[in-house]
């Protein structure tokens, strides 16, 4: 480039780049939603925001995983699987979820007042604000893939890291469950995360199955992409 | 001697550290499957490698009782966003880098 800002971290990864419309994200409204209002999508939520989710502080029992995902789909109402919507004889989620939304800082994030110190960075055109290091409340990225049919994948946080300020990107979650029927057996879409709290070594499990008459389904193409951020703020 | 960005809130709290992988934004949409079973949607810059991250807004369904099984998928290639999704489902799309 030949003029500009481009910020890299030690993996090479580029943090800020001046050259790309491609501002950085920050954490909002964080909210601690209980077992009765836990909607999709969450208050507040603007077009391209991505959803994150967690469990409660306190979730329940001390070793039962917390299931989190979206569930039912798109044309309907949709809830968080383990909601009060949920039918009694699935998975109840009574301690609720805390939830928050990774907005682009472009267009929500305020000029800088008279007087104030720090760094903002803009686009080469001027106007649009990509990283405002004054205000920004940036969310690490602890894992990023893509899960393809009938397989899973588990990640260990270091102990370094408060386990409660893990949030995982629930958009492209699902569960879908349908009971059998008189002609058809149980079905369940399961493309969701686990939070294992109560492990010795607390981990997050993300999943892409479809389980049928308890088996799982392997004939399918459906993608599970999951990421997994951490809250620094 | 490391080196790179740290930032710092005002309570003394490191924000941003040099190791840290952020998250930038650069687009989002909405398709509707087609009778080719995919849609292409064009993202200038887009390559295949693990600094483009991209999320599903819904996973639609065949409603068939029988059968529900979802059915949408993605290739990042050059320049281009390929959603693989059945016809008339409707899907949302987003795409960022890290």
């Amino acid at each position: 480039m030949s003029y500009g800002l481009i910020i890299s971290n030690a993996d090479g990864r580029e943090q800020v780049n001046s050259t790309e419309i491609a501002p950085n994200t920050f954490i909002s409204n964080v909210t601690t939603s209980s077992y009765n209002s836990m909607t999709f999508p969450v208050s507040n939520t603007s077009s391209g925001d991505l959803t994150l989710a967690r469990p409660a502080n306190s979730p329940i029992g001390t070793s039962t995983p917390i299931a989190l995902a979206r569930t039912s789909v798109s044309t309907n109402p949709t809830h968080f699987w383990g909601s009060s919507s949920n039918a009694s004889y699935f998975y109840q989620n009574t301690a609720g979820i805390v939830t928050a939304l990774l907005k682009t800082q472009s267009g929500n994030i305020s000029a800088p007042a008279s007087g104030e110190y720090g760094l903002d960075v803009y686009s080469t055109n001027g106007s649009t604000i990509l990283f405002s290091a004054t205000r920004s409340t940036s969310v690490r990225v602890l894992a990023q893939g893509v899960l393809s049919a009938n397989s899973e994948i588990d990640y260990t946080p270091p102990s370094s890291l408060t386990f409660t300020k893990i949030y995982a990107v629930v958009d492209s979650s699902v569960i879908y469950a349908i009971p059998s029927g008189a002609f058809w057996p149980d079905w369940a879409s399961l493309m969701f995360y686990s939070f294992h709290h109560g492990a010795s070594t607390p981990f997050i499990r993300m999943s892409n199955r479809i389980q049928s008459g308890g088996q799982y389904v392997t004939n399918y193409s459906a993608q599970f992409p999951y990421m997994l951020v951490y809250d620094t703020n | 001697m490391a080196y790179g960005l740290e930032v710092f809130n005002s309570s003394g709290t490191k924000i941003v550290s040099y190791t840290d992988r952020l998250v930038r934004f650069v687009s989002f949409g909405t398709v509707t499957g087609n009778s080719s079973g995919y849609v292409n949607v064009t993202v200038t810059g887009m390559a295949n490698n693990d600094t483009w991250g991209v999320a599903l807004g819904d996973q639609p369904f065949l409603l068939s009782f029988n059968d529900p099984r979802p059915q949408v998928s993605f290739v990042k290639q050059t320049n281009n966003l390929r959603i693989n999704v059945p016809n008339n489902l409707v899907v949302k799309y987003y795409v960022f880098r890290t």
